[in-house]
């Protein structure tokens, strides 16, 4: 279990003014599920990047396997899914799958792959006439064609029906079992939440929380207090403000003292509901604290 | 070896299954050999075989002009490219690959030209030189294909359409393509030979017999070749910080 696949050292990527990454250092050990979170923009497509040998840090190193990213050796123990919007249109599922196994030693055969995802009387299709499920799937097929030990999955749900998504949740989970790592980075917490047992948050560069899911979810110790409110009033004790329709998502770490305060404060509320903390709420803690006199109207403590 | 040729099989397939292909490389040079070539090069068989071989070249040029500049600009905003590099191939097949492609349209252009030269003009040319011919074309793939990487390594992928389409005429015109090889005069003379097209095609019309190539085209060939290497290299490495930021 502690046999560590991948490590990053010290890392920091800089495109010409721009610091994507900003002094990175993170292990990947053998059979974890680990999910990369983090705002648009806040390195963590580079930091993957990296990962996978498609960019060279500007400073620190990245292993992969013991060896440099860029190493044929390592990279054939790795699989990466393709954003879908880059598959090569004129090109079958089939054929799109033969090239892919072709770079390894021992892929898993076709039949088995096209089944496992759905994709079987799709095989003779070109890629440009899939839809963007299909395509999603395809895109997810090629990371485990290698048999590999360590994939790098990509935002893999997006654009899949609730159902292709479960599937698709049921396929990792088994990888996973079988003794497989998983990289995932997905903007829907619900999926990292479900599947990831530790997760890394990436803001402006930095890794701003490493933890097990679960520790994330409670030592963050916050709570969610939902109202109907005309206006939020300036309470001390909210972490952050989310509006989601009419409704207002009130983060805090003390939920009993901020209905008292609500209360006190003689605003009108009505459909009052209070939540443990999800991920999402740590996660919106966060990455939201660099940001918060921009993207809240009110309630947090100058 | 065999990713080799699972690379260019895959290289190929991209490509013939679009049908603007075709039109681009079977129609256009046909079309124009028989419009401007057929009713102007005479009487004399050697005028008409290199006239032939000229519009082979430009169909040379065309090809490199879209499946280095185009597809490389394209590539660029399309992440498929940055998947094949996860991928445990290496840089030699992918390169391989876009050669072999190369060399399989140029085959393919050359086709119906040499039919119209054979059939429309009085073009003769020994079997030798015509095998000579084809392979000073697929040298010629070296140069244009360095100079359109580079192009679409260093043009807004918006811009290349227009780009690849008119570059491709204005270089093959100022190279001399369109007029006889022994006969050109004054500026195109004196201004061709200086050009990154005049230089592959000395070299294929002196393949095909009755052309001497200058020494100055021999020179900035070479020269050329190492400018746009050098330029391509460089547009390559200050484009990869862009790409997927």
């Amino acid at each position: 279990m502690n046999d560590v696949l991948a490590r990053a050292t010290g890392v920091t990527r800089r495109y010409g003014e721009v610091t994507a990454v900003d002094d990175v250092s993170l292990d990947i050990p053998a059979g974890q599920v680990l999910g990369v979170l983090g705002p648009n923009g806040a390195g963590k497509s580079t930091l993957i990047n990296m990962f996978v040998g498609l960019r060279r840090p500007t400073e620190g190193t990245v292993r992969l396997f013991g060896h440099d990213p860029r190493d044929l050796k390592a990279r054939r123990r790795i699989g990466v899914t393709p954003q879908e919007t880059g598959l090569p249109e004129t090109v079958k599922v089939g054929e799109v799958y033969d090239f892919v196994a072709s770079h390894f030693p021992n892929p898993l055969p076709k039949a088995e792959v096209l089944a496992q995802f759905s994709l079987t009387d799709l095989a003779q299709r070109q890629t440009g006439g899939l839809s963007g499920g299909q395509m999603r799937r395809l895109a997810v097929a090629l990371a485990f064609v290698g048999r590999p030990e360590l994939v790098f999955l990509d935002e893999p749900t997006t654009g899949l029906d609730v159902e292709g998504r479960h599937t698709l949740w049921a396929g990792i989970r088994e990888f996973n079992a079988a003794g497989g790592t998983v990289v995932l980075t997905s903007h829907y917490l619900e999926e990292v939440e479900q599947l990831a047992e530790r997760v890394v948050v990436i803001d402006h560069g930095r890794i701003v929380a490493d933890d097990s899911t679960d520790s994330l979810r409670r030592v963050s110790g916050l709570h969610r207090v939902t109202v109907t409110v005309p206006e939020v009033p300036p309470l001390p004790g909210i972490v952050t403000v989310e509006h989601v329709g009419d409704r207002v998502n009130l983060i805090t770490k003390d939920a009993d003292q901020l209905v008292r305060d609500l209360v006190a404060s003689g605003v009108a509320f009505s459909g009052l509901e209070i939540h443990s903390g999800s991920l999402e709420d740590a996660f919106l803690a966060l990455t939201a604290k660099k940001t918060e006199t921009v993207d809240t109207t009110a309630g947090t403590e100058h | 070896m065999k990713s080799i040729l699972v690379y260019s099989k895959f290289e190929v397939l991209q490509a013939i299954r679009i049908p603007m292909v075709y039109v681009a490389l079977l129609f256009m040079p046909t079309v124009g050999m028989i419009l401007f070539v057929v009713p102007a090069v005479g009487d004399d068989p050697k005028t008409a075989a290199l006239a032939t071989a000229s519009m082979c070249l430009f169909a040379v040029l065309t090809i490199c002009s879209a499946q280095y500049g185009m597809a490389i600009a394209i590539g660029r905003v399309r992440p498929w490219g940055g998947y094949v590099r996860t991928l445990p191939g290496g840089p030699v097949p992918r390169i391989v690959s876009m050669l072999v492609l190369s060399a399989v349209l140029t085959v393919f252009a050359c086709i119906p030209l040499v039919a119209v030269g054979a059939i429309a003009t009085k073009a003769t040319a020994t079997p030798g030189g015509m095998l000579l011919g084809l392979f000073a074309l697929l040298l010629a793939v070296v140069p244009f294909g360095l100079f359109m990487t580079a192009v679409g390594y260093s043009v807004n992928p918006l811009a290349i359409g227009p780009i690849t389409s008119i570059a491709p005429v204005v270089l093959a015109f100022f190279g001399g393509f369109f007029t006889a090889p022994n006969e050109a005069t004054g500026f195109m003379a004196h201004v061709a030979q200086f050009l990154p097209t005049r230089g592959p095609a000395e070299l294929v019309w002196t393949a095909l017999g009755g052309f001497t190539p200058s020494p100055i085209s021999m020179v900035m060939f070479v020269v050329w070749i190492g400018v746009f290497a050098f330029w391509a290299y460089r547009a390559y490495r200050n484009d990869e910080g862009k790409r997927f930021a």
